[in-house]
């Protein structure tokens, strides 16, 4: 019963009181179609849902303040009963689950009509409010229909992971410019199938190389694995450090700064790669659109602030043409090969 | 169309019907003339043009304008003579027409169809007649569908769906219309026959007036021809022109008595005992049954003498049992039917028994006759007679008497006043009632803890027949003068043509007779006698035979539903003979207890039924919680063990599942019971950090679960042998919460 419901119990309430203190059969009538309704109402609401089944389709991430859709499909078991005025809404994420409440406004989709045995479609869309990860944990299936007087609902627990990226900050002219210079970043002609350059030498294998580049024969007379390593624009990478503190504004600035880096190499065809220290997060330096989308995804679920220590950087290897682009609340000693871009404190905050 | 304007315009219907039916209620035609074309101007520009000229402050004054308005109404009219139902629904219509051409939210809907459901509430307080109960049930059906449109279209609001482009995302399957129809016509069906089973089953009688009257005369009664007046309970004055009977006057010559303008009165019940507003025949008058075939005369003895009236009547439709009008004191009856007639030895009123039906009677009946001025005498006042038709008291109602007879030059003390001045005296409050008060069919119930005789000579001053007749033997009473009150029928429209009086169920009337010398009864009839004309006269011409089909529906209507009463509800469900409900009981003493006494005599009563129903209604929640699971539990076993029957395959791999429930159990004791909208292995993974062994235990049932479930493979010993151990390892080593007693 939900509060038209109770404002109708109070209504019948009275229509019987009324009713027996007039002793007025048109009342005496009223009051059993109030009864009848009530009834009729949560029978038929009741057998709306009886066999209703839905499924919750995964969600394309989307960048803050863009429209999310969530689809649904939705089927009726039912053999005999249609389903009516069907709402579809998310539930607040279970105790312990990420939430995703503070970065969508709440998913309504409706579904009209579904007859016996049929499947339908339903969309929401909503807004996405900010930057974020979390997870679409229970969906509720609720009905009014017929009369609005009785809420009948069953509950679907379906997991499904949402995220709002960062929207991507346009970056310091320096980092356009260094991209632009010929044997860095600008120096790729093509983004899919880059050619390979000349072949320089063989390295141990690291953590983050791709195994494409594994010397396949040479690791196995050596009984190790070995790298190939090659002299041109091939290896020019993109490597985006990310230093957070207490400030979380200036933090959301620096990840949309960070997006917008992602989006220059994805422009520009590059691998790249993200680290942050303070989150101990640091991904191999890749080309591609599912790589770009990774860091997206990444940076959408990083903290804006962060109270842990920063670990000490330690520049991956950079090779000839690599362009590390430090985003950093405070400006320090760097590598040359580094572009610093000293993110200030937003108006009011720490200093 | 789509789905919005569906339900704007079957909105806009059901304000169309909510107003005509309260305008009908109310019989204000000029208030539907305004009200609608306003409400329907307001559709237009608001849902079909889609144009906002109104804004939400001018709204907002509007509305408040009409909550002052009013106000004001009631206030000018005295707070509690004017908060009347008809100011209320009137203040209704005018928000309901404020929000009509402010209509922008979902919400200003609901809001509308919330004021239309009152506003017909409002039309059965004031109102019963047949045109008003059909408009109703117009509105009600037009009502349930524009409320079933209503939430599909405020389904679209709600799911951000503004214009016809975006409804590509609302799922919507094929044959829609079809499904709807069927969905609308079973919530109609079972909605009347559920409502029709209530209706039949709610007692009657229990709880009348207990708190005051509202609205107008819509009892459950129809105020004709009755055996009993009762003014506490509104009623509805029967205007129907239907006929009940014939009647031929003659002399003792034969030669006709019946003229243009010329009134006989037929008797049918003696009402001789005033309680609490309402007249009955005195149960001491002990009746005389005499079964009389067909055709043979039955003497009730004495003569009808030189003045004597014949009367030749013929009842079209009387029921098996019924009091036989006739026109004074009967002294001989023969009938064309077999019938048991009893007579009342003092009231000397006659009822018959027998087959209902059309029932033809001829009578001899003797008029009183006055005895000269010298020989008036009163009856002994210890005569029991006597004391009975003196029994009154109310001493507003005597003081106006006395007033009233002193205002004549005569003395209301009745040891001062000769006898021979009773007769002039009635004469007198005859002449004072049918001049200082009005006639009206609109009549509540008075005010509760006044008399209803005393409210109407002091505030109602207007009323039916009823009233007339209970003041002026009141008044009578009130100054010795014996008195009681007649209920019959008043014939005087004579067609000439058949040279016999017509007497319609409008023609029910109720007059006086006094006692204006010993044992001589004189008629008196203070109601106003233009308007009693006025409703004899027949009706004519075309629109007359129109009105007669009608009125013969009306009749129906009010006979089997307006009336409908405890009485014909038990002969109705075939328990006539059953008790008095206590609730019934609890009531009546309540109400007689704080009649005599006030709230301070009826506290103890009313502090026990008051206990008594708390106790009942906690029981009856216990009972339905305590059941709830039960219930639930129950159907879900019935749904498995029909699944099963249909399914051989299914039954046979679900054979060993037992460990499933083993597992719910243990879960249970454990402290993490499985909600039962979570998956079981979903559950499971959010118990693994806590009780990871309970955890795995529990997937391993589920899956094998869902493997014998949905997979439909029967299980093999050692996977059912494997679970079992895994719980019962999981039961042995697993946590137990703290304070559980696993």
């Amino acid at each position: 019963m939900h509060l038209p419901g109770i404002v109708y119990g109070l209504t019948t309430v009275f229509l019987a009181v009324g009713a027996i203190n007039s002793q007025n059969n048109l009342l005496f009538w009223a009051f059993g179609v109030a009864i009848a309704g009530l009834l009729v109402s949560g029978v038929i609401s009741g057998a709306s849902l009886v066999g209703i089944e839905v499924e919750r389709a995964p969600v394309e991430p989307v960048i803050a303040g863009g429209t999310l859709r969530v689809r649904y499909r939705v089927r009726n078991r039912n053999r005999l009963f249609p389903a009516f005025g069907l709402h579809l809404s998310e539930l607040p994420e279970s105790r312990g689950a990420t939430g995703w409440r503070a970065i969508l406004s709440p998913p309504e989709a409706f579904v009209a009509h579904i007859g016996p045995g049929q499947t339908v479609e339903a969309e929401a869309r909503v807004t996405a409010l900010r930057r974020g990860e979390g997870r679409l944990d229970r969906l509720s299936v609720w009905t009014v229909f017929p009369f609005g007087l009785t809420k009948k609902s069953v509950t679907f627990a379906q997991g499904r992971r949402v995220v709002v990226r960062p929207v991507p900050l346009e970056l310091d002219d320096r980092v356009v410019r260094a991209s632009r210079e010929p044997g860095l970043l600008a120096a790729k002609s093509q983004r899919r199938s880059p050619t390979p350059g000349e072949f320089f030498a063989l390295r141990e294998h690291r953590e983050g190389d791709s195994p494409r580049s594994v010397a396949w024969r040479a690791s196995a007379r050596a009984g190790a694995l070995l790298t190939r390593q090659f002299t041109s624009a091939r290896a020019a990478r993109l490597w985006i450090l990310l230093e957070l503190d207490t400030d979380a504004e200036r933090g959301e600035r620096a990840i949309g700064l960070a997006a917008g880096a992602v989006e220059v190499a994805r422009a520009r065809g590059s691998p790249a790669g993200l680290i942050v220290p303070a989150v101990g997060l640091r991904t191999p330096a890749r080309e591609g659109r599912g790589h770009a989308d990774a860091l997206l995804d990444a940076l959408a679920a990083l903290p804006a602030a962060t109270t842990a220590t920063a670990l000490s950087f330690v520049a991956p290897d950079p090779s000839p043409g690599d362009l590390v682009v430090a985003l950093t609340p405070h400006s320090g000693p760097r590598h040359p090969s580094v572009v610093e871009i000293v993110v200030p404190p937003a108006p009011g905050g720490e200093p | 169309m789509n789905i919005r304007r569906w339900s704007d315009l079957l909105t806009t219907a059901t304000v169309v019907l909510s107003i005509g039916s309260y305008a009908l209620a109310d019989r204000f035609p000029a208030l539907a003339v305004g009200a609608i074309p306003v409400a329907l101007l307001g559709w237009f520009v608001a849902d079909v043009m889609r144009l906002a000229l109104t804004r939400r402050p001018i709204s907002d004054l509007l509305v408040i304008a009409a909550i002052a308005w009013s106000a004001y109404r009631v206030r000018s009219a005295g707070w509690t003579q004017g908060l009347t139902v008809s100011v209320f629904c009137e203040f209704l219509i005018s928000i309901i027409l404020v929000k009509m051409w402010d209509r922008k939210l979902p919400r200003d809907t609901a809001q509308i169809l919330t004021l239309s459901v009152f506003l017909s509430v409002g039309s059965m307080l004031t109102g019963a007649s047949l045109g008003m109960a059909i408009l109703l049930i117009a509105n009600l059906s037009t009502l349930l569908v524009a409320v079933t449109v209503f939430h599909l279209a405020a389904g679209y609001e709600a799911a951000g769906i503004r214009d016809d482009a975006d409804e590509s995302r609302v799922g919507k399957g094929p044959s829609a219309g079809a499904h709807f129809a069927g969905t609308l016509a079973f919530s109609l069906v079972a909605g009347l026959v559920l409502s029709a089973v209530i209706f039949l089953v709610m007692p009657r009688g229990i709880g009348l007036g207990q708190l005051g009257t509202f609205g107008q005369p819509t009892g459950g009664r129809v105020t004709g021809l009755a055996d009993h007046v009762d003014l506490r309970q509104s009623g509805l004055i029967s205007e129907s022109a239907r006929v009940v009977l014939e009647a031929r006057f003659a002399d003792a010559d034969q030669n006709s008595l019946g003229a243009d303008g010329r009134v006989f009165y037929l008797r049918a019940s003696v009402l001789e005992r005033y309680e609490r507003g309402a007249w009955t025949s005195s149960r001491r008058d002990e009746p005389r049954e005499e079964n009389v075939p067909a055709g043979q005369h039955f003497s009730l003895g004495g003569t009808p003498g030189r003045e004597g009236i014949w009367q030749e009547i013929q009842m079209r439709d009387a029921p098996a049992s019924t009091p036989v009008p006739l026109v004074y004191r009967a002294v001989d009856i023969a009938s064309s039917s077999a019938s048991i007639y009893s007579v009342r030895a003092r009231s000397e009123a006659v009822t018959r028994r027998g087959e209902p039906g059309r029932f033809a009677y001829i009578a001899a009946s003797a008029p009183p006759v006055l005895p000269d001025p010298e020989s008036v005498t009163r009856a002994p006042a210890e005569s029991r007679s006597r004391q009975l038709a003196l029994r009154f008291d109310v001493p507003k109602v005597a003081q106006i008497a006395r007033e009233v007879l002193k205002n004549s030059g005569i003395d209301p003390d009745p040891s001062l006043r000769p006898a021979s001045a009773d007769l002039e005296a009635c004469r007198e409050f005859e002449r004072y009632l049918r001049s200082s008060f009005s006639y009206t069919l609109d009549t509540g119930a008075g005010r509760p803890g006044v008399d209803p005789i005393e409210w109407f000579l002091t505030e109602g001053r207007a009323g039916h027949c009823e009233y007339f007749a209970s003041a002026m033997a009141g008044m009578c009473r009130s100054v010795g003068i014996g008195a009681r009150v007649i209920a019959g029928y008043a014939a005087g429209e004579f067609d000439a043509s058949r040279d016999a009086y017509i007497v319609r169920e409008s023609n029910a009337h109720a007059w006086v007779e006094a006692e204006v010398s010993a044992g001589v009864w004189w008629t008196f009839d203070p109601t106003p006698q233009d308007t009693l004309r006025a409703r004899m006269r027949p009706p004519s011409g075309l629109r007359a035979r129109w009105a007669s089909a009608l009125d013969r529906l009306d009749s129906l209507w009010s006979t089997s539903f307006i009336s409908f009463d405890e009485n014909s509800r038990r002969r109705l469900l075939g328990f006539t003979s059953a008790p008095d409900p206590w609730l019934r009981r609890t009531l009546d003493n309540l109400r007689s207890q704080y009649d005599e006494g006030g709230w301070r005599a009826a506290a103890p009563l009313l502090a026990k039924a008051g206990a008594w129903t708390v106790v009942a209604c906690v029981l009856a929640i216990a009972m339905l919680r305590l059941s709830r699971g039960a219930l639930a539990r129950l159907v879900s076993t019935l749904r498995a063990r029909t699944a099963l029957r249909h399914d051989p395959d299914l039954a046979r791999a679900l054979g060993h599942t037992e460990f499933f429930g083993k597992m719910l159990t243990l879960l249970r004791k454990r402290g993490v019971a499985k909600p039962a909208w979570k998956p079981p292995l979903i559950h499971a993974e959010e118990i693994a950090r806590s009780n990871p062994r309970l955890a795995e235990a529990a997937a391993l049932a589920s899956r094998l679960y869902y493997r014998a479930r949905f997979g439909r493979h029967a299980l093999d010993d050692e996977d059912i042998r494997a679970v079992h151990r895994a719980l019962d390892d999981a039961a042995r080593f697993s946590d137990a919460p703290r304070g559980g007693n696993a």
